[in-house]
């Protein structure tokens, strides 16, 4: 009270006050500001190995996630597969020793292969994560390229490729990218084909691993709850001891519209496939945030356009759109699965709702729904360490992780008009540039032929 | 570089109704991690009866709230199978309230929020992820869309087609059809055991008054809970809810009384076919439930059975030759009871063998040694320690648990509402304490019975 009424008394104490108490504030926002903006540290090892490093206390956990640049496009021709075979060999346990010395540790790892890398993430509690590296590291460094080994493998690769066909989306997403990347390797699995499998040798597999598993073709970016000096120090005696090599260059293949533009494929199911795929241009970070925006605007659930064949139409339970996104370029893929018995209503449908789509103007809302569903999705990403890790040596990689750090993403997002997402929109949502693709049960194909308009 | 396509926010009903089953196997992880690392939580019971529990995790940029609503497919009478996950979609998609749903779904997208919705054997989760700045935006909406429901002939009729569709998705896909037929197979004559989705000649004869009834008995506030996870300035957050949850009305639903399945007596084998080049087969076993003290030696069980870099049940089917394209495992517990599912894809050529020997090790795995200890001498050096490395995995999981703060705050919905009288012991401090001894009990328990639903999804045989 006493306090109070001085303040109260003495104008000049009151001013002083009310200004200490703003300092106080602002310091305060700042605080808070940091807490959800802090920067990973990005450096690079004397052999070339660049090193993402984020802190994030709040489970006690690493995840530690691995880019090796290259992926389905370093795969030498005639041996789709390879990049993927050598990185399970680098990381599968060699030995008992090996994998005794792993289960302690309870760690995860997982190994996938795409059009521009190949992705390792491993997972393991902090406490853990020294021991997991060093073992990590040892078989990374030095993998046992045996013909028994790798005729296991293969074998495992071959049943990998029919689970991919056999799943209707994997099967629709490879055959778009073989219709618009027939002449690369964007437009095959990373599992290969028979023949490719069967073409690998030991040596081929050897000499990918001395090109590309080297420090300078590596981006590592790790989330963890330990101090970044700790992770530093144990990747500069692992990892920062691979030979530098160089990185992989290439082109980046683009697109190329496919003459046939009508695919239809059969599959005996009560469910008909119906997409479209439209060509993206190749990825800068404009062209990855403005083809997310135009996925949330066009089949981002409930309010997108392409909604109200569910909604409005009973056409479908699943509607909606994906992207593949590629350095040199990537898909567009909008869907519909449909009762077979609907298909050739719904096949009717879904091209005039496209064309509309096509032939209508975005406005500001969807400009506003674009920016907003990104920023959620994004969000939503950091919050996993293990996501928040590959998404991050992913932007690296492309050289977008400036524009979309979390501390310039809002002013980056503002600054995307409408002119600029309209062109991108006009420039990509093209039919002329499309192809339709159908998996469908063969007895509906007669329906179709039944019931074409005209 | 695809990384984002098959994920994230495509469509709001793109995850299966699955998903709930699937959200379980890590409830009691996620569980652990809420009891024992967050202590920035508060826990309110409003007037009306609400249980809430707001976590506070200043990291976060977007604000998670989950509703749990005590009604789930158990509740459901043989004539309207398939009313809680119909209400659910109806809820999210159809109707009016003071705005038609599809105006609510575009104000929530305006402001950066997604909403979503889930049917389980239990309950039902609704969850509004959104921007921590647009919190009063988005339960504002939240609230209109899942209270002040209004539903015309029109909407039923309409929502019945999407149903249809989806229950059509599901029969063509083999891990849908699988886990389908499993549940019925493995909980007959129980509440658990008809379809959670409901059968199309039923659907079809859901009437307005029954859905409306739902609604009114089941979505009181009293029968809910309400979970919220993100950053939580001072009161503010308690005030919101206050303002939008403490104005419903409604009385406590006494559920339908459920007990625990009786025995199944035999082992089920059921064989499908579809287009499709490699074999399914799901073995399920009843396991324990979510307020049984042996579920965390089978968590612990499941996990050296299935999972990490050198599961136990790979090394047996490696040991007979058989290769697998997968194999996932994982222990669903219910409130009245567990399952457990592998599942596998392998040559078609190879089920009979893997059934064999996936039946028989499961029924001798209460012989089995898990740890060094259980052998001696030598053999010690050698000896694969399962145990240990399942007890890291489980607790990397729990912890793994604590990071999205969507799953976080389902979890904990699902908590306040199924367990909200029992209490549980700390979870990883009993997770270490477990011995081999107490694994070998609870398989010879749950395990060492040939009780189980075996459901083979095989191609057509014209690509045989």
């Amino acid at each position: 009270m006493i306090k109070l009424s001085l303040y109260r008394d003495d104008k000049r104490l009151r001013s002083q006050f009310i200004f200490g108490l703003t300092l106080f504030l602002f310091w305060l926002s700042g605080m808070a500001l940091s807490q959800t903006s802090l920067q990973p540290s990005v450096m690079t090892l004397s052999n070339g190995l660049q090193l993402i490093l984020d802190q994030n206390p709040h489970s006690q956990t690493t995840a530690v996630f691995i880019l090796i640049k290259g992926g389905r496009l370093a795969d030498p021709p005639g041996k789709a597969g390879l990049g993927y075979l050598v990185a399970r060999l680098s990381l599968d346990p060699p030995d008992t020793d090996f994998l005794r010395e792993f289960m302690k540790s309870g760690a995860e790892i997982r190994v996938a292969s795409r059009g521009d890398f190949l992705l390792v993430s491993l997972e393991c509690l902090s406490g853990h994560f020294e021991s997991a590296m060093k073992l990590i590291y040892r078989t990374f460094s030095r993998p046992i390229f045996s013909g028994l080994r790798l005729n296991n493998l293969k074998e495992a690769l071959k049943n990998y490729q029919k689970k991919e066909l056999d799943d209707i989306d994997s099967r629709a997403d490879l055959a778009l990218l073989e219709a618009f990347f027939s002449s690369s390797p964007y437009g095959l699995s990373g599992y290969g084909h028979q023949l490719s499998i069967k073409n690998i040798k030991v040596e081929d597999a050897s000499s990918y691993h001395q090109k590309y598993f080297v420090g300078a073709n590596i981006i590592m970016s790790i989330v963890s709850s330990l101090e970044p000096d700790t992770i530093k120090t144990v990747i500069e005696s692992t990892f920062g001891r691979l030979p530098r090599g160089e990185g992989f260059s290439s082109e980046f293949p683009s697109s190329k519209l496919p003459e046939k533009k009508e695919i239809k494929l059969k599959k005996e199911t009560p469910s008909s496939l119906l997409t479209v795929a439209f060509p993206l241009p190749p990825l800068s970070a404009r062209n990855y945030v403005l083809a997310n925006f135009l996925d949330a605007i066009v089949g981002g659930g409930p309010g997108s356009k392409i909604w109200p064949l569910r909604s409005e139409e009973g056409l479908a339970y699943e509607v909606g759109s994906r992207l593949i996104l590629m350095r040199g370029g990537g898909l567009f893929i909008i869907y519909l699965k449909t009762l077979a018995e609907k298909t050739a209503e719904a096949r009717v449908r879904f091209q005039e709702k496209l064309k509309e789509i096509e032939r209508n103007d975005l406005n500001e809302d969807d400009l506003e729904i674009g920016r907003n569903s990104f920023r959620l999705w994004l969000y939503q990403q950091f919050e996993a360490k293990i996501k928040k890790a590959e998404l991050q040596a992913i932007f690296r990689a492309l050289e977008i992780d400036h524009d979309l750090a979390e501390n310039s993403l809002e002013a980056y997002l503002n600054k995307i008009s409408l002119n600029e997402l309209a062109q991108f929109f006009e420039e990509v949502f093209d039919l002329e540039k499309s192809v339709f693709l159908e998996i469908i049960p063969p007895e509906s194909d007669l329906a179709v032929e039944r019931n074409q308009p005209g | 570089m695809n990384q984002r396509m098959k994920i994230g926010r495509k469509c709001l009903k793109n995850l299966r109704i699955y998903c709930l089953i699937f959200l379980l196997i890590s409830f009691t992880f996620t569980l652990a991690g809420v009891l024992q690392a967050e202590k920035n939580e508060v826990n309110l019971v409003l007037e009306n009866g609400l249980k809430v529990l707001l976590v506070h995790r200043a990291d976060l940029p977007l604000v998670h709230v989950v509703l749990g609503v005590g009604f789930g497919s158990r509740d459901e009478t043989p004539s309207v199978y398939g009313l809680a996950h119909f209400l659910e979609h109806a809820l999210l998609f159809r109707g009016k309230r003071s705005k038609p749903a599809e105006e609510i779904h575009a104000e929530l997208k305006r402001i950066g929020a997604q909403i979503n919705g889930h049917t389980g054997l239990d309950a039902t989760l609704f969850e509004l992820s959104v921007p921590r700045e647009e919190l009063e935006a988005g339960l504002k909406n939240f609230v209109d869309l899942i209270f002040n429901f209004n539903l015309s002939e029109e909407d039923l009729s309409r929502e019945k087609e999407i149903i249809l569709e989806e229950m059509n998705l599901q029969a063509s896909e083999p891990l849908s059809l699988a886990l389908s037929l499993a549940y019925e197979n493995l909980f007959p004559g129980h509440a658990y055991g008809h379809p959670l989705i409901g059968r199309a000649d039923i659907v079809k004869e859901l009437k307005l008054d029954q859905v409306k009834e739902a609604h009114r008995e089941f979505y009181s506030p009293a029968n809910c809970s309400l979970a919220v996870v993100g950053d939580l300035d001072g009161g503010r957050i308690e005030e919101l809810i206050k303002r939008y949850f403490g104005q419903l009305k409604g009385k406590k639903k006494s559920r339908p009384a459920v007990g625990p399945p009786s025995p199944l007596g035999k082992t089920v084998r059921l064989e499908r076919e579809m287009d499709v080049q490699q074999s399914h087969l799901l073995v399920a076993c009843r396991a324990p439930d979510i307020s049984s003290p042996d579920q965390y030696a089978f968590d612990l069980l499941t996990t050296i059975m299935g999972r990490g870099l050198n599961p136990w049940l790979a090394m047996v089917l490696g040991s007979r030759r058989i290769s697998v394209t997968n194999l996932s495992i994982s222990y669903n517990s219910h409130r009245y009871s567990g399952i457990l599912l592998i599942h596998l894809i392998l040559d078609p050529k190879k089920v009979n063998l893997a059934e064999r020997v996936i039946s028989q090790s499961l029924r001798q795995l209460h012989q089995e040694n898990f740890s060094p200890d259980d052998v001696l001498g030598e053999a010690r050096d050698y000896f694969f320690d399962f145990l240990s490395s399942a007890k890291r995995q489980v607790q990397l999981n729990a912890e793994r648990a604590l990071e999205e703060g969507r799953k976080l705050a389902s979890s904990v919905a699902l908590y306040l509402l199924l367990l909200e009288d029992i209490t549980l012991p700390s979870y990883l401090e009993t997770i270490e304490k477990i011995t081999s001894t107490d694994l070998r009990r609870v398989a010879s328990k749950y395990l060492g019975r040939p009780e189980m639903a075996i459901i083979v999804i095989n191609p057509l045989k014209k690509i045989k």
